[in-house]
């Protein structure tokens, strides 16, 4: 949907028509240049050291920019890296060496060994490699990604200068290696103060040049500057300024692929109440403001701007919702941008406006706001010993992920699994290339002579796939802690200063590691169709089952019908394959549960898939619940893609019977309506009353796809024509037109709720 | 006991307040030209065929024993001219191994079906909603729908009978007191232009309604609006003058829509090509009909602000 540019302020129709003039691209490997630079000026510094200095020379190299019509300071890029730890520092430091985005596995698994001293022919150094050859073949997705929310409450309380005071308090008392970390620390505390007061000075020469009605903004702006460059934020405007360029410089030292807000709602809040109640700004100046930083958010590229709005009050008994709720809703509605990622934490007894404003977003088919059930993603925080106090201040991290804002630092992109993969191998047994990936058992399918067997096989052998990453990560975590240090986001997590470690070394709160699991759907789908013709009727033998999957259903089509018309599927509320997959889920927690990392965190489970349903699908063969060769995996904990023909309330039926409390790590469940859905007001009232169902029965996170086949299918064709439209793909949103054709037809395939 | 049914719909939005089950029942008296759920008329099961699902396998032809079916590589006849010939024995649809072809119109346990309609109690709890037993006529199966009715209100589940009336009084007596909501059918004032449209008399429907309402059951009207039938002012302002002189009623008007389209071709049928009467002539009607006191319910399209033009 194109931007209502109509219900914009004229100054920001200007700053929007204006977004893209000054985006430069030859500006994006100046950043790794000054990195370059500062490890070469400082050879025989600790690493930590060389990164601060590396920000540090970044910072003051870095283009900025305001332009005339600017209400907000502050100027962005995308940089071409993507994940968080290079691994060789030093004399042939490659700036553009980045493992585990770049495919080089084996590399980083190299690395880890030589860091470790492991014996490459020993078990650990075979297992690191096996792993590594997992990864290369989308048995798993490992991927070095912070994902994290900064702490970016406490630094609008405290300014720079407030953190730099308790760093100094740290060091004085610090001693050995957390000497070097807090003064790595302070260098980018500083390096962040002097880069604010660049922008000062840009915005006083600005100033002086500008158009007489462009001159009160920019002074504004540059009072703000001077203010926050080391103070705290006092003034709605202030905080928001400060939030920006904060976020601004996050992407200069590291990027993680998600530097998410938290409850931005929340702690704008009192900024923007006290200036509303001192006379010193409108609720429409309010709306401008938030315009403005909404189009840095869309302007910039980056990914998994997260932000996290909504939520119930539960000292104060009432909704947490405020008029700040409002404007983001509104800003988001209004330029139904890709960015920022808007996730609402959903209540019941939610204000009528709210859930309006909601309405009118989820209308734009943007897939925002995706709704979070308030009580359970606290609760399921709670589980990992998070206490309550931290565990209700949750915000959404990248995709779904629940995480404390400043004070956890979750890994939750690290890993992976693909449990179609067992499955799959488990029938490759029988066919003459064997495994594409080892087993525990390669066993002589004939022989197996029950479902409870091969049930039984198959955990035994999802377990064993799964150790294998679990024990390779917990070695690469050792290995690289140092190796990427990020010290200027350390400075933003609660803990580092005072611990003198830096955030990739444990120095927060919390640190937790993510494990997410990807095509359960196709699993128990799978295991029920093997169950039903195997097994219960006898219609065919387990090697007719892997014969028909290694040659992808061809010339076997009656087999396919029966599949998919005589077979049960997850989401049609079915009990028999809807409690086997609460049974594997519960009991996959279990073993999750057990696990710990050398960070002195936990592992927290995650039911949703990014975009790697996709992925993983696209390096799957043929399953026994009728999917192809290629063809994507079920998105989330969403049905299969098209197998659900009992309407949504099935589906969550279906869902729900899972115990979702020890998804910590987040979950999916897609839900597409057609566009006419929402217009008639009785469908409106009864989406939020399948909300207030959903969250009811133990829901965690329902997104929906409001958007027609034929315009994704006219997306397709014409590129070009939908340049602006926005999905909901699986925890995010994304422009339609660049996503991989396997994920576009994932999103075809879903099952889509209309006028019955 | 057993009833028989065409189709449970889950989700169902247009039945009744709420979030829904609507159970269409099987056999229907009136020959509605518009009617949408043409395979719910018939009392007894009836052969339903999907053609995009079809792979012209050929198992049908293997097993009917009243030679329906003729398969080609490329075409799935079925021979509706001996359609009399087809006694919905099932074979078919058995064998059929991509579910394109069905027998609507099943037999079904009260138990078996009880279990559908409790699986969305949370649903109806929070919505509002509840049980919709429409069809067809359900009133036709009296005893099972007291039955299934009576389960309801045993649960707490709410209750709503989709019904056309066309029915002796005391059948409607009988269901009363387990039915919380009727959802009563008017399609004609005009008895001349009933009789045309639906094949039937609208007499007892236009008595039976008064007495409804006198003996306290809760009744909301809905009247189908086709632009070849009744979207005229003279049957709108008939409608008026009608329930104007009821107790207070409210009125849904449901303009007319041809979502039935695939199912007419699944009978291998022909739908009527008939249309939706004006936006201009639905508000017109709606306020005519509220200038008489009728409440009558608005669920319009929500309309678009006109000053959001979307531009990039």
């Amino acid at each position: 949907m194109p931007a209502d540019r109509a219900s914009m302020s004229p100054a920001i129709q200007a700053i929007f028509d204006h977004r893209y003039d000054h985006f430069d691209r030859e500006e994006i490997p100046k950043r790794d240049e000054s990195f370059y630079e500062a490890f070469q000026e400082h050879p025989e510094e600790k690493k930590i050291l060389q990164f601060a200095w590396g920000f540090h020379r970044a910072l003051e190299k870095k283009k900025i920019w305001i332009g005339e019509e600017d209400l907000l300071a502050g100027f962005s890029y995308r940089y071409t890296y993507e994940a968080t730890m290079p691994i060789r520092m030093g004399a042939d430091f490659d700036p553009k060496y980045r493992p585990s985005s770049s495919g080089l596995y084996h590399q980083e698994a190299d690395d880890a060994i030589q860091a470790l001293r492991l014996d490459p022919a020993g078990k650990e150094g075979k297992m690191l490699h096996c792993f590594a050859d997992g990864v290369t073949n989308w048995v798993y997705k490992h991927w070095e990604s912070g994902h994290i929310l900064p702490g970016y409450e406490r630094l609008l309380y405290r300014g720079f200068g407030g953190l730099q005071a308790e760093g100094q308090a740290a060091l004085a008392t610090a001693a050995g290696d957390e000497v070097d970390t807090i003064r790595a620390l302070l260098i980018c505390n500083e390096a962040a103060t002097k880069y604010i007061k660049r922008y000062e000075e840009l915005a006083k020469t600005r100033m002086a040049e500008a158009k007489p009605e462009h001159r009160a903004a920019l002074s504004r702006m540059a009072a703000a500057l001077h203010q926050i460059a080391s103070g705290p934020a006092r003034t709605f405007f202030e905080a928001v300024q400060l939030l920006w360029l904060t976020h601004e410089m996050l992407f200069v030292e590291s990027y993680p692929a998600s530097f998410s807000f938290g409850r931005i709602d929340q702690y704008l809040y009192p900024y923007y109440a006290a200036d509303v109640a001192a006379g010193r700004m409108t609720k429409q100046e309010a709306g401008d403001i938030v315009d403005a930083l909404w189009i840095k958010f869309g302007t910039t590229l980056h990914t998994y701007q997260n932000i996290t709005l909504g939520g119930y009050d539960e000292e104060k008994g009432k909704t947490a919702c405020n008029d700040v709720t409002l404007l983001a809703l509104e800003s988001s509605r209004k330029f139904a941008f890709e960015q920022p990622q808007v996730c609402f934490r959903y209540h019941s007894d939610l204000p009528e406006e709210v859930w309006k404003a909601c309405l009118d977003l989820l209308e734009t088919g943007t897939g925002f706001p995706a709704f979070f059930g308030d009580k359970i993603c606290a609760e399921n925080k709670m589980r990992l010993g998070i206490p309550r106090e931290d565990a209700r201040n949750f915000g959404l991290i990248g995709c779904v992920e629940m995480g404390i804002p400043g004070k956890e630092y979750g890994k939750t992109e690290v890993l992976r699994i693909n449990w179609a993969s067992p499955l799959e191998r488990m029938l490759q047994c029988a066919t003459p290339q064997g495994p594409s990936f080892p087993l525990q058992e390669e066993k002589d399918i004939s022989s197996i002579t029950s479902f409870d067997r091969w049930l039984d096989w198959y955990r035994q052998e999802l377990l064993f796939t799964s150790r294998i990453a679990v024990d390779s990560i917990n070695l690469l975590d050792q290995a690289l802690v140092d190796c990427y240090p990020t010290p200027f986001l350390s400075v933003l997590m609660e803990g580092c200063y005072a611990k003198g470690k830096d955030v990739t070394a444990g120095g927060t709160i919390y640190n937790q590691t993510g494990i997410s699991a990807c095509g359960m759907a196709n699993v128990v789908d799978s295991l029920m169709a093997i169950k039903t013709l195997v097994f219960d009727r006898k219609e065919y033998t387990l090697e007719e089952m892997a014969a028909a999957c290694a040659a992808d259903f061809d010339g076997q089509e009656e087999l396919l019908q029966k599949i998919r018309q005589q077979c049960p599927h997850f989401g049609n509320d079915e009990d028999e394959v809807d409690e086997l997959m609460a049974q594997l889920i519960a009991w996959y927690a279990d073993f999750v549960d057990q696990l710990e990392n050398p960070r002195g965190g936990k592992y927290q489970l995650g039911l949703y898939s990014v975009e790697d349903h996709a992925y993983m699908g696209q390096h799957t063969g043929a399953l026994p619940d009728g999917k192809r060769a290629g063809e994507a995996l079920a998105n989330g904990l969403s049905p299969v893609q098209g197998r659900d023909h009992k309407g949504p309330t099935a589906v969550i039926d279906s869902v729900v019977k899972t115990d979702l409390r020890p998804a910590a790590n987040g979950m999916v469940l897609d839900l597409k309506f057609s566009p006419s859905f929402l217009e008639k007001p009785t469908h409106r009232h009864a989406i939020k009353a399948m909300l207030d169902t959903y969250f009811a029965l133990g829901g965690v996170e329902l997104q929906m796809n409001i958007v027609d086949r034929d315009t994704l299918l006219d997306a397709q064709a014409h590129p070009e024509r939908h340049e602006d439209l926005v999905v909901r793909v699986s925890g995010f949103s994304a422009l339609f037109v660049t996503l991989m054709k396997t994920t576009q037809d994932e999103i075809i395939a879903r099952t889509e709720y209309g006028d019955l | 006991m057993q009833g028989r049914i065409s189709n449970i719909q889950r989700f169902s939005l247009d039945d009744g307040p709420g979030i829904r089950t609507t159970v269409f029942f099987s056999g229907c008296h009136l020959r509605c030209a518009w009617c949408h759920n043409p395979e719910c008329i018939p009392a007894g099961p009836v052969l339903y065929f999907r053609a995009e699902k079809c792979t012209y396998c050929g198992k049908c032809q293997q097993v009917c024993p009243a030679g329906v079916h003729v398969v080609s590589d490329e075409e799935h006849l079925i021979q509706r001219q001996y359609c009399q010939a087809c006694q919905a024995c099932g074979a078919c649809t058995a064998a059929c191994p991509t579910g394109a072809l069905q027998l609507r119109g099943r037999q079904i346990e009260e138990e078996e079906l009880f279990s559908e309609l409790k699986k969305d109690r949370a649903f109806y709890d929070h919505s509002g909603g509840g049980v919709t037993f429409s069809g067809g006529e359900p009133l036709l199966q009296k005893d099972f729908l007291t039955r299934m009715l009576q389960k309801c209100r045993q649960e707490k589940i709410a209750t709503a009978v989709d019904t056309a009336g066309c029915v002796p009084y005391e059948t409607l007596k009988d269901v009363l007191p387990w039915t919380d909501l009727f959802l009563y059918d008017i399609k004609a004032l005009s008895s001349e232009l009933h009789l045309r449209a639906t094949g039937q008399n609208n007499q007892l429907i236009l008595e039976n309604l008064p007495k409804l309402l006198s003996d306290g059951a809760k009744v909301r009207v809905r009247m189908p609006v086709i632009q070849e039938y009744n979207a005229t002012q003279q049957e709108i302002c008939a409608l008026g003058k009608y329930l104007a002189a009821l107790p207070p009623v409210e009125l849904e008007l449901l303009p007319y829509h041809g979502y039935g389209e695939g199912k007419y071709r699944a009978l291998g049928q022909q739908m009527e090509l008939l249309h939706a009467p004006s936006e201009a002539f639905m508000t017109w009607a709606k306020e005519t009909l509220r200038h008489q006191g009728i409440a009558v319910i608005d669920n319009e399209s929500v309309k678009k602000d006109p000053k959001r033009k979307g531009e990039l």
